[in-house]
């Protein structure tokens, strides 16, 4: 039987370029789980998605099994290739661009919240360099917001009742999964 | 990071309306069909602002704010809602900085930058945009 690791890493995983670190990692990893049990699954590939934003185009490289893309893939994608595609004082008060690693972190993160048929979120620029993920249904909030410190916070707020929660993201986003199930 | 210390100057009445420049990225898809301002836009320990009463002052409209970057969009929040979310708000005039520029200064928790993005009034443009819906 499949434990919650290997579901993860059978899903296809997102990372720009940056991330070629981390994405050789994972498919050692997947290889080791691999050898250790029997599969049918054809062996996933590197692959490439492009997206254009500002007039420059960004690569993202995936590990393609084959399986049907989330449906929140493009629009998620997009939206990460638009801070990509920050320059520095992109807010015109002299921020930096948005730190590469925390993209890639929040890419990642991406893979782990969101149920197949998600809603994609919105994805903001912070001015200190990191950002923000968000959804707004049914007149509740979600944010993810990604410091480039590593830190990890969520909020949600729900209009009708006045409940309101912050504070840091756990393991395995278990709470801020939690309440993504109360918007979807 | 250590708390910063939070200035006020309590010759700023409560009633000072603070405008707000937002990045296009800033305004986002909300869920009654039209478009919302982002948290983001009021997460900065310094958040700069323009005094809209030294815009007047100085003879100019609030589309001067927006001077030289037509893709932003203006907003405004009070004085007094920054004090009551804990915030201090200073005159922040000297060259090369605007002579209408100012601060609100203080940690901005998530739910106080939602506090402030709730609380946000339009004003370029004068309500929120309607969500643009993709063709098929």
């Amino acid at each position: 039987m499949a434990t919650p690791e290997l579901t993860r890493l059978e899903r296809n995983f997102v990372a720009t370029p940056d991330f070629s670190r981390l994405l050789a990692e994972l498919t050692e990893r997947e290889r080791r789980l691999d050898a250790g049990t029997s599969s049918c699954r054809p062996e996933p590939v590197a692959a490439i998605i492009r997206r254009t934003s500002r007039g420059r185009q960004v690569a993202f490289w995936y590990l393609e099994d084959g399986e049907p893309k989330p449906t929140w893939l493009g629009p998620v994608l997009q939206g990460f290739a638009n801070l990509v595609t920050l320059n520095d004082n992109w807010d015109g008060e002299g921020a930096r661009r948005i730190d590469p690693t925390t993209i890639n972190r929040a890419l990642a993160a991406m893979e782990e919240v969101l149920p197949y048929d998600a809603s994609a979120p919105s994805i903001v620029p912070l001015q200190n360099s990191g950002l923000q993920v968000e959804w707004h249904r049914n007149g509740k909030d979600v944010e993810i917001e990604f410091d480039p410190t590593g830190s990890v916070t969520f909020y949600y707020f729900d209009a009708e009742s006045g409940e309101e929660h912050e504070g840091r993201v756990g393991p395995w986003f278990a709470t801020v999964k939690e309440y993504l199930n109360r918007i979807w | 990071m250590p708390d910063r210390e939070i200035t006020d100057d309590p010759a700023i009445a409560d009633h000072e309306v603070l405008l707000r420049r937002l990045h296009a990225d800033w305004v986002v898809p909300g869920d009654r069909g039209r478009m919302r301002i982002t948290s983001a836009a009021f997460k900065n320990f310094e958040l700069s602002i323009l005094f809209l009463s030294l815009m007047e002052q100085q003879g100019r409209s609030k589309e001067d704010a927006l001077k030289g970057d037509p893709d932003s969009s203006l907003c405004s929040v009070t004085a007094g809602l920054a004090r009551q979310l804990e915030q201090g708000v200073i005159y922040d005039t000297e060259p090369p900085r605007d002579p209408a520029h100012g601060l609100v200064i203080g940690k901005k928790r998530q739910s106080i930058a939602n506090c402030f993005a709730r609380e946000a009034r339009w004003e370029i443009p004068s309500e929120a945009p309607l969500v643009a819906i993709e063709a098929p």
